[in-house]
């Protein structure tokens, strides 16, 4: 109880005298978890916004079309079968081209009576239901129409108001809705509701199809159903097809086939990049965290007490960003997987997968950042601790006479890098993480430009664009609060070295350089391999349309990155050499 | 504050013997019987090899009595705080032994020390050494918790110790808000917390003016009235001159040791003028 409390207490009050440490900690873990999250529950919120938008609207578990003119006969042969819990009327369906906006889109135009059918009664979201001369138009249709209710859409020369916008799990989202186009080759397109009197008049003398939608007893079994009822027996002569449920959800899964990949692998990225922001952390608290061991082992506390208490409070936060990752994952979800709007959003529970693999994420993530830090220190001796005494470097002769001949800032520059060899590493990292990701973003708009686009999928590609573009940022973010904290932390740890070679004749101005060049020159080979390693997984995600960025564009991103790099470096090697040199020396040895 | 206050639990000095961890009967020394707080023998803390080897301590063979205040004086670097830290077990001998209340401790293991350190002896350092983040309060009541009182028993004695050191206004503050003889003060309420057998204090009065060093020798002064064993390096002629035996260290080694009265040193009244 005693030491629980004296965990608590320290653990506790750590974390408010410093909160931006949390706070940068609770960041970092939390972002890198959260794109995770949402890219492996993306998937499931797919799913669970169909099943939502299945039970709301009755949807069916099986649509057999048709093509003959009289479909009571099959109607009624289906109706006998065993496992049809319940069918509908057919519906008489044409597909045809819809005008709006000044755009031209396929759709499917369905007649409905004004009453609910048995299955699939499309939930209106707003305006009102089907009634004459007037259409309700698919939800996400609409949205890529850029109509709403009292706009009008013109169907076979004639305009109609839309009267009401619609949902409907009968068909899969928009582009993928027009089921009435019959034999051959499906073009993609919309879903229109008129009344039944409407559609056929609208319809003309083009033919239509009907659709039964059917509920069976066994969804899960749908497949062995549709096989042994659907014999050519059953067909007749006129052409039959059939859509599952399964079917469906696959297509609406298929909406997010860019930005789950995205997601996934920006999440790991983010994960790379939030390691080195915890040990660039770690290592601007290493001389506090020395300082805290060696006191707790003055009065009596052994090693495993004092790893405890450092490491309580990274576990405590982890638990908290991987909860918060996963809260956002769930949140976010719903919305992110539907770009054509055309299921009921429903932020569920993230699957025991998911809560698994955030978790992994989170406390691997938080143990490679701190762990090797925090039991560094407690294992440090209690003397050593407590008089923080210098760190002792090894004599490198070879690097003194090597980089005796290069200007003063490259000279300081090199040495220091050669002296941290784990800090350049942590550099090259989170260069490289950005770097792909800028790669894979300046690849994906390569593709857009130079590969034509089917006009219905562009909502999925900019969907596509805005996750790739959001992953981009927060990695170019979290990668931009890493630079401020590797040089800070090298300029804290060099402080009594670049003290002396000021007051040896160094001026702020070769120190702020000096601290530039430590970062930029392993800042270059990260940058590279990020390069390389963004291209590669840009061709293997997108296997059919695998493009390169133009080479001007790479050398602006890269020459963009490493001006960065030096800007974000030159700020806080700048602070601190505005102090005295004197001071510095006086702070003791580092 | 009163002399009772800081009166030491005669037991605390048998239980640093008995208590400790693995401590066998070949780790007995005869020295116990004979109440020996602290004890070195052929003492000796090296650094470095060959041409840059630095004998910090070399071969100090010492005995603290139960219940003494002993100093160590000695000109910087000379090796002071060196020993005091093998005494404590905060470093580790080179060559020698340690035996603190007749139990042999230089060959513990870390775990094993850390238990020695919690149960048996108090740190005052210098630089007090107080964790920033806990007020006066928790500050003391660390090494309660971590020898394993309950939180209540802990806040009871560090209410007790800050009362008696003088500083019970001052217990919810944090250090950065106290003075140094404060800070000090609450280091010794620290120190004192699990009724150690030897209380180690490193220039107790190296960073405080001289109204806190009044402050600090008094309370030390309490120490030695109440038979609390305080071994003290110092520079501080005035320090010193409050124990009962003063040795000086040169270059490692014994260079002086010199008992002062036999009824317990000048003692601080004397020293201070407020007594004959």
């Amino acid at each position: 109880m005693g030491h629980l409390l004296l965990v608590w207490r320290l653990v506790l009050r750590d974390t408010r005298r410093r909160p931006g440490d949390a706070v940068v900690f609770l960041l970092a873990v939390t972002v890198a978890t959260a794109c995770l999250s949402l890219g492996l529950a993306a998937d499931n919120a797919v799913a669970a916004g169909y099943a939502r938008t299945h039970e709301a609207t009755a949807g069916p578990d099986l649509t057999a079309i048709t093509t003959a003119a009289d479909s009571s006969d099959l109607v009624e042969r289906i109706a006998d079968m065993p496992g049809v819990a319940a069918r509908a009327d057919p519906v008489f369906a044409f597909s045809t081209v819809v005008q709006a906006n000044g755009r031209t889109a396929r759709s499917s135009v369905e007649g409905r009576e004004s009453a609910p059918s048995a299955v699939d009664r499309p939930l209106v979201t707003s305006g009102t239901w089907v009634r004459p001369g007037g259409a309700v138009v698919e939800r996400g249709f609409a949205q890529a129409l850029g109509v709403g209710v009292g706009d009008r859409v013109t169907v076979s020369g004639r305009g109609y108001p839309v009267v009401g916008i619609a949902v409907s799990a009968a068909t899969p989202v928009y582009p993928w809705s027009d089921w009435a186009q019959g034999p051959g080759t499906t073009d993609r397109g919309g879903r229109i509701w008129f009344t039944t009197a409407d559609a056929r008049a609208a319809a003309g003398d083009a033919s239509g199809v009907h659709l039964v939608h059917l509920k069976l007893t066994s969804p899960d079994a749908v497949i062995q159903w549709r096989d042994t009822v659907f014999t050519p027996g059953l067909r007749g002569d006129a052409w039959v097809n059939t859509r599952d449920w399964q079917t469906v959800l696959r297509m609406n899964t298929n909406m997010i086939r860019g930005s789950r990949p995205a997601l996934v692998v920006g999440g790991w990225l983010l994960a790379a990049a939030a390691i080195v922001t915890l040990a660039a952390l770690a290592a601007v608290r290493a001389s506090r965290d020395n300082r805290r061991a060696g006191l707790l082992k003055a009065v009596g506390a052994g090693p495993g007490t004092v790893a405890v208490v450092l490491l309580a409070q990274h576990l405590l936060l982890t638990a908290l960003a991987a909860a918060l990752g996963l809260a956002v994952g769930a949140l976010v979800a719903p919305g992110l997987v539907d770009p054509s709007a055309g299921l009921l959003d429903t932020a569920g529970p993230p699957s025991a997968g998911v809560v698994a693999a955030a978790v992994l994420v989170a406390v691997l993530v938080a143990m490679a950042g701190t762990l090797g830090p925090a039991l560094r220190a407690a294992r440090t001796s209690t003397v050593h601790a407590l008089a923080e005494p210098a760190r002792l470097l090894t004599r490198r002769p070879w690097l003194t006479a090597v980089t005796a001949y290069l200007p003063t800032s490259l000279l300081i520059g090199v040495r220091l890098l050669a002296r941290r060899p784990g800090h350049a590493v942590l550099t090259a990292v989170s260069v490289a993480a950005t770097s792909v990701m800028v790669t894979a973003l300046l690849s994906f708009r390569t593709a857009l430009a130079t590969v034509a686009t089917a006009p219905a999928l562009e909502a999925v590609d900019a969907r596509t664009g805005q996750v790739l573009l959001g992953v981009t940022l927060v990695t170019v973010m979290l990668c931009a609060l890493n630079t401020v904290f590797l040089g800070w932390s090298c300029a804290v740890r060099a402080r009594r070295v670049l003290a002396v070679t000021r007051v040896l004749g160094a001026t702020p101005g070769q120190v702020v350089a000096a601290l530039c060049a430590a970062q930029l020159l392993p800042a270059v080979p990260g940058l590279l391999a990020g390069s390389f390693v963004g291209i590669v997984l840009y061709w293997f995600f997108n296997p059919g349309n695998a493009v390169t960025p133009p080479g001007s564009w790479l050398v602006a991103a890269a020459l963009a990155v490493l001006a960065a790099v030096a800007a974000l470096t030159a700020l806080p090697a700048w602070v601190h050499s505005r102090s005295p040199a004197g001071r510095a020396l006086d702070t003791g040895p580092v | 504050m009163s002399r009772d206050g800081l009166r030491v639990r005669g037991r605390s000095q048998r239980r640093g013997a008995k208590d400790g961890p693995d401590a066998g009967p070949a780790d007995r020394h005869p020295g116990e019987a004979a109440g020996t707080a602290l004890r070195a023998v052929g003492l000796s803390r090296t650094y470095g090899r060959g041409e840059n080897l630095v004998r910090a301590v070399d071969g100090v063979d010492l005995d603290v009595p139960a219940g003494q205040t002993f100093a160590v004086t000695g000109p910087s670097g000379c090796g002071k705080s060196t020993l005091l830290q093998l005494f404590g077990g905060l470093d580790r001998p080179t060559e020698g032994e340690v035996w603190l209340g007749g139990r042999r401790v230089d060959h513990l293991g870390e775990r094993a020390l850390a238990r020695l350190r919690r149960r048996a002896v108090g740190f005052v350092f210098q630089s007090f050494h107080l964790m920033d983040e806990l007020t006066a309060a928790e500050n003391v009541e660390l090494p309660a918790l971590l020898a394993g009182a309950s939180p209540r028993t802990a806040r009871r004695r560090a209410a007790g110790l800050l009362d008696r050191v003088g500083v019970a206004d001052r217990a919810r503050h944090l250090p950065s808000k106290l003075s140094g003889g404060q800070r000090q003060r609450v280091a010794i309420a620290r120190a004192l917390v699990n009724e150690p057998l030897v209380v180690l204090a490193d220039e107790p009065t190296g960073n405080l003016d001289s109204a806190a060093t009044h402050d600090v020798l008094r309370l030390f002064d309490e120490l030695r009235a109440a038979g609390q064993t305080l071994v003290v390096v110092t520079h501080d002629e005035r320090v010193a001159a409050t124990a009962d035996r003063v040795v000086s260290l040169r270059d490692g080694a014994l260079a002086d040791d010199i008992r002062l009265g036999g009824d317990g040193g000048t003692g601080l009244g004397t020293l201070l003028g407020w007594e004959d």
